[in-house]
Protein backbone atom coordinates (compact mmCIF):
# COMPACT_ATOMS: atom_id res chain seq x y z
CA UNK A 1 0.00 0.00 0.00
CA UNK A 2 2.96 2.76 1.10
CA UNK A 3 4.65 1.07 -1.91
CA UNK A 4 1.62 1.81 -4.11
CA UNK A 5 1.28 5.39 -2.85
CA UNK A 6 5.18 6.20 -3.07
CA UNK A 7 4.93 5.02 -6.82
CA UNK A 8 1.78 6.74 -7.42
CA UNK A 9 3.38 10.62 -6.02
CA UNK A 10 6.84 9.31 -8.27
CA UNK A 11 4.66 9.13 -11.32
CA UNK A 12 2.79 12.54 -10.03
CA UNK A 13 5.69 13.85 -9.67
CA UNK A 14 7.35 12.99 -13.13
CA UNK A 15 4.70 13.80 -14.97
CA UNK A 16 4.50 17.59 -13.21
CA UNK A 17 8.25 17.64 -14.01
CA UNK A 18 7.22 16.74 -17.85
CA UNK A 19 4.28 19.29 -17.78
CA UNK A 20 6.28 22.22 -16.56
CA UNK A 21 9.66 21.50 -19.14
CA UNK A 22 6.74 21.29 -21.71
CA UNK A 23 5.54 24.81 -20.62
CA UNK A 24 8.60 26.50 -20.52
CA UNK A 25 9.61 25.32 -23.67
CA UNK A 26 7.15 26.59 -25.62
CA UNK A 27 5.33 28.80 -23.75
CA UNK A 28 7.88 31.28 -21.84
CA UNK A 29 7.38 34.28 -23.51
CA UNK A 30 10.66 34.98 -24.94
CA UNK A 31 12.38 38.44 -26.80
CA UNK A 32 11.95 38.39 -30.39
CA UNK A 33 15.97 39.53 -30.79
CA UNK A 34 17.16 36.58 -32.52
CA UNK A 35 14.13 36.33 -34.66
CA UNK A 36 14.08 39.35 -36.08
CA UNK A 37 18.02 37.81 -37.05
CA UNK A 38 16.30 35.28 -38.52
CA UNK A 39 13.86 37.45 -40.47
CA UNK A 40 16.52 39.92 -42.16
CA UNK A 41 18.62 36.60 -43.05
CA UNK A 42 15.35 35.21 -44.69
CA UNK A 43 15.22 37.98 -46.25
CA UNK A 44 18.38 38.05 -47.98
CA UNK A 45 18.16 33.83 -48.26
CA UNK A 46 14.55 34.39 -50.37
CA UNK A 47 16.02 37.04 -52.62
CA UNK A 48 19.00 34.77 -53.47
CA UNK A 49 16.67 31.54 -53.86
CA UNK A 50 14.40 34.00 -56.12
CA UNK A 51 17.07 34.45 -58.43
CA UNK A 52 17.93 31.61 -59.01
CA UNK A 53 14.47 31.55 -60.95
CA UNK A 54 14.99 34.40 -62.47
CA UNK A 55 16.20 34.06 -65.85
CA UNK A 56 14.65 30.46 -66.47
CA UNK A 57 11.08 32.33 -65.49
CA UNK A 58 9.69 32.34 -68.52
CA UNK A 59 11.37 29.51 -69.88
CA UNK A 60 10.26 27.64 -67.49
CA UNK A 61 6.83 28.77 -66.59
CA UNK A 62 5.73 31.11 -69.38
CA UNK A 63 3.18 29.90 -72.25
CA UNK A 64 5.65 28.48 -74.00
CA UNK A 65 7.93 26.68 -71.11
CA UNK A 66 9.05 23.73 -70.76
CA UNK A 67 6.31 23.03 -67.60
CA UNK A 68 3.11 23.92 -68.82
CA UNK A 69 0.03 24.17 -66.37
CA UNK A 70 -1.79 21.40 -67.35
CA UNK A 71 1.45 18.92 -67.12
CA UNK A 72 2.17 20.10 -63.99
CA UNK A 73 -1.00 20.47 -62.15
CA UNK A 74 -1.38 16.09 -63.58
CA UNK A 75 1.89 15.71 -62.65
CA UNK A 76 1.95 17.39 -58.22
CA UNK A 77 -0.32 16.64 -55.39
CA UNK A 78 -4.45 17.35 -55.95
CA UNK A 79 -3.86 18.95 -53.19
CA UNK A 80 -1.23 21.72 -54.50
CA UNK A 81 -2.61 25.15 -55.10
CA UNK A 82 0.00 28.14 -56.96
CA UNK A 83 -1.44 31.60 -57.54
CA UNK A 84 1.25 31.19 -60.53
CA UNK A 85 -1.34 28.78 -62.01
CA UNK A 86 -3.24 31.73 -63.06
CA UNK A 87 -0.28 33.66 -64.80
CA UNK A 88 -1.44 32.80 -68.61
CA UNK A 89 0.92 35.19 -69.82
CA UNK A 90 5.08 36.46 -69.55
CA UNK A 91 3.82 39.79 -67.80
CA UNK A 92 1.26 38.18 -65.53
CA UNK A 93 4.36 35.90 -64.47
CA UNK A 94 6.43 38.66 -64.04
CA UNK A 95 4.31 40.44 -62.33
CA UNK A 96 3.43 37.79 -59.57
CA UNK A 97 7.30 36.66 -59.53
CA UNK A 98 8.47 40.70 -59.14
CA UNK A 99 5.76 40.95 -56.12
CA UNK A 100 7.04 38.25 -54.45
CA UNK A 101 10.72 39.69 -54.63
CA UNK A 102 9.71 43.17 -53.44
CA UNK A 103 7.78 41.09 -50.38
CA UNK A 104 11.52 39.43 -49.65
CA UNK A 105 12.76 42.48 -49.58
CA UNK A 106 10.07 44.15 -47.14
CA UNK A 107 10.41 41.20 -44.88
CA UNK A 108 14.35 41.83 -45.32
CA UNK A 109 14.07 45.87 -43.86
CA UNK A 110 10.82 44.84 -41.63
CA UNK A 111 8.07 46.71 -43.31
CA UNK A 112 4.44 45.79 -42.32
CA UNK A 113 6.15 42.30 -41.03
CA UNK A 114 3.04 40.23 -40.16
CA UNK A 115 1.37 40.79 -42.77
CA UNK A 116 4.97 40.47 -45.21
CA UNK A 117 5.70 37.58 -43.68
CA UNK A 118 2.20 35.79 -43.97
CA UNK A 119 1.97 37.17 -47.60
CA UNK A 120 5.87 35.72 -48.60
CA UNK A 121 5.01 32.48 -46.77
CA UNK A 122 2.40 32.02 -49.19
CA UNK A 123 3.61 33.52 -52.08
CA UNK A 124 7.08 31.28 -51.65
CA UNK A 125 4.18 27.88 -51.20
CA UNK A 126 2.46 29.02 -54.30
CA UNK A 127 6.00 29.33 -56.52
CA UNK A 128 7.39 26.09 -55.00
CA UNK A 129 3.74 24.36 -56.16
CA UNK A 130 4.03 25.86 -59.64
CA UNK A 131 7.07 23.52 -60.40
CA UNK A 132 7.53 21.29 -57.66
CA UNK A 133 10.39 19.32 -59.43
CA UNK A 134 12.44 22.28 -59.64
CA UNK A 135 12.24 22.45 -55.20
CA UNK A 136 15.63 21.16 -53.58
CA UNK A 137 16.46 21.10 -49.70
CA UNK A 138 17.08 24.85 -49.48
CA UNK A 139 13.53 25.60 -51.03
CA UNK A 140 11.86 23.48 -48.32
CA UNK A 141 14.38 25.24 -45.50
CA UNK A 142 12.70 28.44 -47.12
CA UNK A 143 9.20 27.49 -46.36
CA UNK A 144 9.90 26.47 -42.81
CA UNK A 145 11.77 29.65 -41.25
CA UNK A 146 8.87 31.61 -43.51
CA UNK A 147 6.07 29.87 -41.68
CA UNK A 148 8.20 30.15 -38.31
CA UNK A 149 8.61 34.08 -38.55
CA UNK A 150 4.47 33.82 -39.43
CA UNK A 151 4.31 32.35 -35.97
CA UNK A 152 6.62 34.65 -34.30
CA UNK A 153 7.08 38.45 -33.37
CA UNK A 154 10.21 39.06 -36.17
CA UNK A 155 9.38 42.99 -37.08
CA UNK A 156 10.06 44.04 -33.10
CA UNK A 157 13.86 44.71 -33.66
CA UNK A 158 16.10 45.82 -36.76
CA UNK A 159 12.71 46.73 -38.85
CA UNK A 160 11.21 49.68 -40.52
CA UNK A 161 7.98 48.86 -37.94
CA UNK A 162 10.57 48.74 -35.05
CA UNK A 163 11.48 52.77 -35.91
CA UNK A 164 7.75 53.68 -36.96
CA UNK A 165 6.38 52.04 -33.44
CA UNK A 166 9.48 54.15 -31.55
CA UNK A 167 8.47 57.48 -33.14
CA UNK A 168 4.70 57.22 -33.15
CA UNK A 169 4.90 55.74 -29.62
CA UNK A 170 2.50 52.52 -30.33
CA UNK A 171 3.78 50.02 -28.44
CA UNK A 172 7.17 48.94 -27.13
CA UNK A 173 8.72 45.51 -27.64
CA UNK A 174 8.07 43.10 -24.89
CA UNK A 175 8.75 39.07 -24.41
CA UNK A 176 6.18 37.11 -26.50
CA UNK A 177 5.02 33.30 -26.40
CA UNK A 178 4.33 33.03 -30.55
CA UNK A 179 7.75 34.14 -30.46
CA UNK A 180 8.73 31.06 -28.23
CA UNK A 181 6.96 28.53 -29.94
CA UNK A 182 8.58 29.97 -33.37
CA UNK A 183 12.28 29.85 -31.59
CA UNK A 184 11.16 26.02 -30.54
CA UNK A 185 10.04 25.32 -33.73
CA UNK A 186 13.17 26.50 -35.52
CA UNK A 187 15.20 24.49 -33.34
CA UNK A 188 13.10 21.31 -33.37
CA UNK A 189 13.32 21.75 -37.23
CA UNK A 190 16.88 22.32 -37.30
CA UNK A 191 17.60 18.56 -35.38
CA UNK A 192 14.74 16.92 -37.52
CA UNK A 193 16.37 17.57 -40.69
CA UNK A 194 19.79 17.30 -39.67
CA UNK A 195 18.76 13.59 -38.40
CA UNK A 196 16.55 12.87 -41.33
CA UNK A 197 19.59 13.93 -43.82
CA UNK A 198 21.75 12.21 -41.69
CA UNK A 199 19.90 9.27 -41.78
CA UNK A 200 19.27 8.87 -45.72
CA UNK A 201 22.86 9.71 -46.23
CA UNK A 202 23.42 6.56 -43.99
CA UNK A 203 21.59 4.16 -46.34
CA UNK A 204 24.66 5.06 -49.24
CA UNK A 205 27.49 3.00 -49.15
CA UNK A 206 29.96 6.12 -50.33
CA UNK A 207 28.52 7.75 -46.68
CA UNK A 208 30.00 4.72 -45.02
CA UNK A 209 33.54 4.26 -47.28
CA UNK A 210 34.17 8.21 -47.30
CA UNK A 211 33.90 8.83 -50.65
CA UNK A 212 30.98 10.63 -50.91
CA UNK A 213 32.96 14.02 -50.98
CA UNK A 214 33.96 13.03 -53.79
CA UNK A 215 31.23 11.66 -55.56
CA UNK A 216 29.54 15.42 -55.03
CA UNK A 217 32.66 17.23 -56.49
CA UNK A 218 32.85 15.55 -59.72
CA UNK A 219 29.17 16.51 -60.05
CA UNK A 220 29.36 20.15 -62.42
CA UNK A 221 26.00 21.29 -62.46
CA UNK A 222 25.70 23.76 -59.06
CA UNK A 223 29.55 23.35 -58.30
CA UNK A 224 30.67 26.56 -56.30
CA UNK A 225 34.52 25.42 -55.49
CA UNK A 226 36.38 22.88 -58.01
CA UNK A 227 38.08 20.73 -54.88
CA UNK A 228 38.58 17.60 -57.27
CA UNK A 229 42.24 18.46 -57.29
CA UNK A 230 42.96 18.01 -53.91
CA UNK A 231 40.30 14.98 -53.15
CA UNK A 232 41.99 13.22 -56.07
CA UNK A 233 45.52 13.52 -54.03
CA UNK A 234 44.53 12.40 -50.80
CA UNK A 235 41.98 10.04 -50.14
CA UNK A 236 42.00 10.60 -46.32
CA UNK A 237 41.20 14.33 -47.21
CA UNK A 238 37.94 13.03 -48.91
CA UNK A 239 37.30 10.62 -46.02
CA UNK A 240 37.42 13.14 -43.56
CA UNK A 241 35.35 15.88 -45.07
CA UNK A 242 32.95 13.01 -46.06
CA UNK A 243 32.77 11.73 -42.27
CA UNK A 244 32.62 15.02 -41.04
CA UNK A 245 29.65 15.68 -42.51
CA UNK A 246 27.88 12.78 -40.85
CA UNK A 247 29.31 13.67 -37.54
CA UNK A 248 28.39 16.68 -37.84
CA UNK A 249 24.54 16.32 -38.79
CA UNK A 250 24.75 13.43 -35.53
CA UNK A 251 26.09 16.12 -33.75
CA UNK A 252 23.42 18.59 -34.44
CA UNK A 253 20.92 15.88 -34.03
CA UNK A 254 21.72 15.19 -30.57
CA UNK A 255 23.73 17.57 -29.39
CA UNK A 256 20.81 20.51 -29.99
CA UNK A 257 19.41 19.54 -27.06
CA UNK A 258 21.65 19.42 -24.08
CA UNK A 259 22.83 22.70 -22.61
CA UNK A 260 26.52 21.40 -22.40
CA UNK A 261 26.40 21.17 -26.04
CA UNK A 262 23.96 23.51 -27.14
CA UNK A 263 27.07 26.49 -27.21
CA UNK A 264 28.54 24.50 -29.47
CA UNK A 265 25.90 23.53 -32.00
CA UNK A 266 24.62 27.32 -31.80
CA UNK A 267 28.31 29.20 -32.56
CA UNK A 268 29.85 26.65 -35.05
CA UNK A 269 26.98 25.76 -36.51
CA UNK A 270 27.06 29.56 -38.16
CA UNK A 271 30.40 28.38 -39.64
CA UNK A 272 29.80 24.23 -39.86
CA UNK A 273 26.61 24.80 -42.46
CA UNK A 274 27.57 27.03 -44.55
CA UNK A 275 31.38 24.89 -45.29
CA UNK A 276 28.49 21.82 -45.39
CA UNK A 277 26.49 23.80 -48.08
CA UNK A 278 29.93 24.44 -49.82
CA UNK A 279 30.75 20.88 -49.61
CA UNK A 280 27.88 19.36 -51.07
CA UNK A 281 27.32 21.93 -53.63
CA UNK A 282 24.29 23.07 -51.68
CA UNK A 283 25.40 26.33 -51.13
CA UNK A 284 21.80 27.73 -50.01
CA UNK A 285 21.31 25.05 -48.38
CA UNK A 286 24.25 25.47 -45.73
CA UNK A 287 23.16 29.03 -45.41
CA UNK A 288 19.32 27.87 -44.51
CA UNK A 289 20.61 25.60 -41.99
CA UNK A 290 22.70 27.87 -40.38
CA UNK A 291 19.91 30.37 -39.74
CA UNK A 292 17.98 27.89 -38.41
CA UNK A 293 20.75 27.64 -35.64
CA UNK A 294 20.70 31.74 -34.74
CA UNK A 295 18.16 31.54 -32.40
CA UNK A 296 19.87 28.89 -30.49
CA UNK A 297 22.50 31.21 -29.49
CA UNK A 298 19.58 33.61 -27.83
CA UNK A 299 18.62 30.16 -26.28
CA UNK A 300 22.36 29.71 -24.77
CA UNK A 301 22.63 33.05 -23.57
CA UNK A 302 19.34 33.42 -22.32
CA UNK A 303 19.99 30.36 -20.05
CA UNK A 304 23.33 31.93 -19.35
CA UNK A 305 21.82 35.45 -17.76
CA UNK B 1 -7.66 30.15 -8.08
CA UNK B 2 -5.52 33.48 -7.77
CA UNK B 3 -1.90 31.21 -7.25
CA UNK B 4 -2.90 29.66 -10.40
CA UNK B 5 -3.70 32.76 -11.94
CA UNK B 6 -0.61 34.08 -10.56
CA UNK B 7 1.07 31.16 -12.00
CA UNK B 8 -0.35 31.94 -15.49
CA UNK B 9 0.59 35.69 -15.83
CA UNK B 10 4.45 34.32 -14.98
CA UNK B 11 3.93 31.75 -18.07
CA UNK B 12 3.20 34.39 -20.26
CA UNK B 13 0.17 36.19 -21.74
CA UNK B 14 -1.31 33.06 -22.84
CA UNK B 15 -4.23 31.56 -20.87
CA UNK B 16 -5.02 27.53 -20.45
CA UNK B 17 -7.38 27.38 -23.33
CA UNK B 18 -4.93 28.73 -25.93
CA UNK B 19 -1.66 26.96 -24.07
CA UNK B 20 -4.11 23.47 -24.33
CA UNK B 21 -4.79 24.00 -28.18
CA UNK B 22 -1.45 24.97 -29.29
CA UNK B 23 -0.04 21.97 -27.61
CA UNK B 24 -3.20 19.79 -29.44
CA UNK B 25 -1.79 21.45 -32.52
CA UNK B 26 2.05 20.70 -31.90
CA UNK B 27 1.00 17.67 -31.08
CA UNK B 28 -0.78 16.46 -34.27
CA UNK B 29 2.07 18.38 -36.64
CA UNK B 30 4.91 16.62 -34.95
CA UNK B 31 2.75 13.41 -35.52
CA UNK B 32 2.76 14.36 -38.90
CA UNK B 33 6.46 15.23 -39.42
CA UNK B 34 8.02 11.87 -37.64
CA UNK B 35 5.55 10.25 -40.00
CA UNK B 36 7.01 12.46 -43.02
CA UNK B 37 10.68 11.25 -42.15
CA UNK B 38 9.63 8.00 -41.37
CA UNK B 39 8.00 7.22 -44.69
CA UNK B 40 8.93 9.47 -46.74
CA UNK B 41 8.69 8.95 -50.53
CA UNK B 42 12.44 7.69 -51.15
CA UNK B 43 14.05 6.36 -47.87
CA UNK B 44 11.68 3.17 -47.66
CA UNK B 45 8.78 2.98 -45.87
CA UNK B 46 6.40 0.41 -44.01
CA UNK B 47 2.85 -0.30 -45.51
CA UNK B 48 1.43 0.16 -42.07
CA UNK B 49 2.91 3.67 -41.26
CA UNK B 50 2.03 5.12 -45.24
CA UNK B 51 -1.39 3.96 -44.85
CA UNK B 52 -1.64 6.25 -40.99
CA UNK B 53 0.07 8.86 -43.04
CA UNK B 54 -2.19 9.24 -45.94
CA UNK B 55 -5.43 8.47 -43.87
CA UNK B 56 -4.96 11.18 -41.55
CA UNK B 57 -3.02 13.64 -43.13
CA UNK B 58 -3.53 13.22 -47.03
CA UNK B 59 -4.97 16.72 -46.94
CA UNK B 60 -1.77 18.12 -45.76
CA UNK B 61 0.56 15.89 -47.82
CA UNK B 62 2.08 18.90 -50.30
CA UNK B 63 5.72 19.81 -50.26
CA UNK B 64 6.21 23.21 -48.54
CA UNK B 65 3.94 22.44 -45.51
CA UNK B 66 4.32 18.79 -44.25
CA UNK B 67 5.36 16.19 -46.28
CA UNK B 68 8.65 17.35 -46.90
CA UNK B 69 10.85 14.14 -45.43
CA UNK B 70 13.78 16.19 -45.45
CA UNK B 71 15.57 12.70 -47.43
CA UNK B 72 18.47 14.45 -48.37
CA UNK B 73 21.08 11.62 -48.96
CA UNK B 74 22.78 14.51 -51.20
CA UNK B 75 24.88 11.58 -53.24
CA UNK B 76 25.11 7.87 -53.58
CA UNK B 77 27.84 8.16 -55.51
CA UNK B 78 25.53 6.58 -58.37
CA UNK B 79 24.36 7.51 -61.97
CA UNK B 80 21.35 8.96 -60.69
CA UNK B 81 22.75 11.60 -59.08
CA UNK B 82 25.20 12.44 -61.48
CA UNK B 83 24.94 15.36 -64.28
CA UNK B 84 22.14 14.94 -66.38
CA UNK B 85 21.72 16.85 -69.96
CA UNK B 86 18.75 17.79 -72.20
CA UNK B 87 19.39 17.07 -76.07
CA UNK B 88 16.82 17.33 -78.79
CA UNK B 89 17.05 17.74 -82.57
CA UNK B 90 14.56 17.68 -85.29
CA UNK B 91 12.78 14.20 -86.32
CA UNK B 92 14.96 13.00 -89.25
CA UNK B 93 18.41 15.32 -88.49
CA UNK B 94 21.82 14.13 -87.39
CA UNK B 95 22.47 17.18 -85.23
CA UNK B 96 21.61 17.41 -81.18
CA UNK B 97 20.91 20.56 -79.91
CA UNK B 98 22.03 20.89 -76.31
CA UNK B 99 20.63 23.20 -74.34
CA UNK B 100 23.05 25.44 -72.46
CA UNK B 101 22.39 26.23 -68.69
CA UNK B 102 21.82 22.68 -67.58
CA UNK B 103 25.15 22.27 -67.12
CA UNK B 104 26.78 25.37 -65.47
CA UNK B 105 28.02 26.31 -62.34
CA UNK B 106 25.35 28.61 -61.72
CA UNK B 107 22.36 27.63 -59.40
CA UNK B 108 19.78 27.70 -61.94
CA UNK B 109 21.52 24.56 -63.59
CA UNK B 110 20.41 22.67 -59.73
CA UNK B 111 17.01 23.31 -61.00
CA UNK B 112 17.50 21.89 -64.63
CA UNK B 113 19.14 18.76 -62.85
CA UNK B 114 16.38 18.38 -60.21
CA UNK B 115 13.46 18.66 -63.53
CA UNK B 116 15.32 16.41 -65.27
CA UNK B 117 16.08 13.94 -62.68
CA UNK B 118 12.21 13.88 -62.02
CA UNK B 119 11.45 13.02 -65.47
CA UNK B 120 13.72 9.96 -65.18
CA UNK B 121 12.01 9.03 -61.90
CA UNK B 122 8.62 9.62 -62.75
CA UNK B 123 9.04 6.90 -65.71
CA UNK B 124 8.82 4.11 -62.95
CA UNK B 125 5.77 6.06 -61.19
CA UNK B 126 2.50 4.45 -62.33
CA UNK B 127 0.68 8.03 -63.47
CA UNK B 128 3.05 9.93 -63.87
CA UNK B 129 5.28 8.30 -66.78
CA UNK B 130 5.70 10.61 -70.30
CA UNK B 131 3.58 13.46 -68.48
CA UNK B 132 7.24 15.89 -68.03
CA UNK B 133 8.21 15.28 -71.55
CA UNK B 134 5.37 15.29 -72.91
CA UNK B 135 4.88 19.06 -71.59
CA UNK B 136 7.72 20.14 -73.16
CA UNK B 137 6.60 20.03 -76.37
CA UNK B 138 5.70 23.40 -76.84
CA UNK B 139 9.35 24.87 -75.74
CA UNK B 140 11.07 22.05 -77.81
CA UNK B 141 9.21 22.80 -80.77
CA UNK B 142 9.97 26.26 -80.42
CA UNK B 143 13.41 25.58 -79.97
CA UNK B 144 13.81 23.32 -83.27
CA UNK B 145 11.58 25.03 -85.27
CA UNK B 146 10.23 22.23 -86.00
CA UNK B 147 6.55 20.13 -84.63
CA UNK B 148 8.15 16.62 -85.09
CA UNK B 149 11.48 16.55 -83.13
CA UNK B 150 13.30 13.77 -80.79
CA UNK B 151 14.71 14.84 -77.46
CA UNK B 152 17.03 12.83 -75.05
CA UNK B 153 18.14 12.60 -71.80
CA UNK B 154 21.93 11.60 -70.80
CA UNK B 155 23.77 11.14 -67.97
CA UNK B 156 27.48 12.12 -67.96
CA UNK B 157 29.36 8.97 -65.61
CA UNK B 158 31.85 9.90 -63.34
CA UNK B 159 35.09 8.53 -62.64
CA UNK B 160 36.08 6.66 -59.58
CA UNK B 161 38.47 8.99 -57.30
CA UNK B 162 41.64 6.71 -58.16
CA UNK B 163 41.11 7.28 -61.70
CA UNK B 164 42.17 10.11 -64.07
CA UNK B 165 40.21 12.62 -64.49
CA UNK B 166 38.16 12.20 -67.46
CA UNK B 167 34.66 12.90 -69.23
CA UNK B 168 33.72 8.90 -70.17
CA UNK B 169 30.88 9.03 -72.97
CA UNK B 170 27.55 10.01 -71.66
CA UNK B 171 24.55 7.34 -71.71
CA UNK B 172 21.20 8.11 -72.86
CA UNK B 173 18.57 7.41 -70.07
CA UNK B 174 15.63 8.38 -71.98
CA UNK B 175 14.85 8.98 -75.69
CA UNK B 176 11.28 10.19 -77.11
CA UNK B 177 10.01 11.83 -80.38
CA UNK B 178 7.27 14.33 -79.50
CA UNK B 179 5.58 15.55 -82.39
CA UNK B 180 2.10 17.17 -82.66
CA UNK B 181 -1.01 15.72 -84.68
CA UNK B 182 -3.13 17.40 -87.43
CA UNK B 183 -5.57 18.28 -84.42
CA UNK B 184 -2.98 19.93 -82.30
CA UNK B 185 -2.37 17.13 -80.16
CA UNK B 186 0.78 15.98 -78.90
CA UNK B 187 1.82 12.22 -79.42
CA UNK B 188 4.87 10.60 -77.66
CA UNK B 189 6.97 7.64 -78.94
CA UNK B 190 9.25 6.49 -76.46
CA UNK B 191 12.35 4.96 -77.87
CA UNK B 192 13.21 1.74 -75.99
CA UNK B 193 16.01 0.52 -78.20
CA UNK B 194 18.80 1.52 -75.67
CA UNK B 195 17.23 -0.70 -72.98
CA UNK B 196 18.98 -3.81 -72.00
CA UNK B 197 18.04 -7.34 -73.81
CA UNK B 198 18.00 -9.88 -71.78
CA UNK B 199 20.23 -12.89 -74.12
CA UNK B 200 17.98 -15.23 -76.42
CA UNK B 201 19.15 -19.17 -75.47
CA UNK B 202 18.82 -21.02 -78.48
CA UNK B 203 18.58 -24.50 -78.73
CA UNK B 204 17.25 -27.53 -76.94
CA UNK B 205 19.85 -28.40 -74.44
CA UNK B 206 18.17 -26.57 -71.92
CA UNK B 207 16.68 -27.84 -68.38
Amino acid sequence: MMGNSHSTSADQSSEGALEQAWEAYWFLPTVSCSLAVVRVVTGVLGLLLCATYGTDLSGWFGPRGWLPIDSVIAWRSSFAYSIFDACETNTHLSVAFYGLVSLFGFLTIGFLTPVTSLLAALGWASLLHRGPMLAGPADDGMAILLWCLVIGSSGEYFSIDAILHRRLGWYASRPRVRTRIAVGLLQVHAAVISLAALLAQLKGDVWWNGTAVWWIATRKPGQVVDITGFLSQSEYLCNILTHGVIAWEAFVAVGIWFTFSQKIVARAGLVVWPIIGVLTACPLWGLVMATLTIPLTQLVDGAKS
Amino acid sequence: MFLEQNKHSKRGSWGEMPRACATVFLAIYFTGLGLTVACNTSSGSSLLLSVVKGKLFSFWLVPPWLDLGFDYPLSYGQQADAAHYLELREYGQEKWIKLSGIDGKHSQSIRWQRLLHSVIASEEEAGREGLLPAGFSEAAFSLCESDDIVLRILVQPRPERQLPLGNPAPIVLYEARLRKLSGGDIQLIKSEHHREMAPVISGSGGA
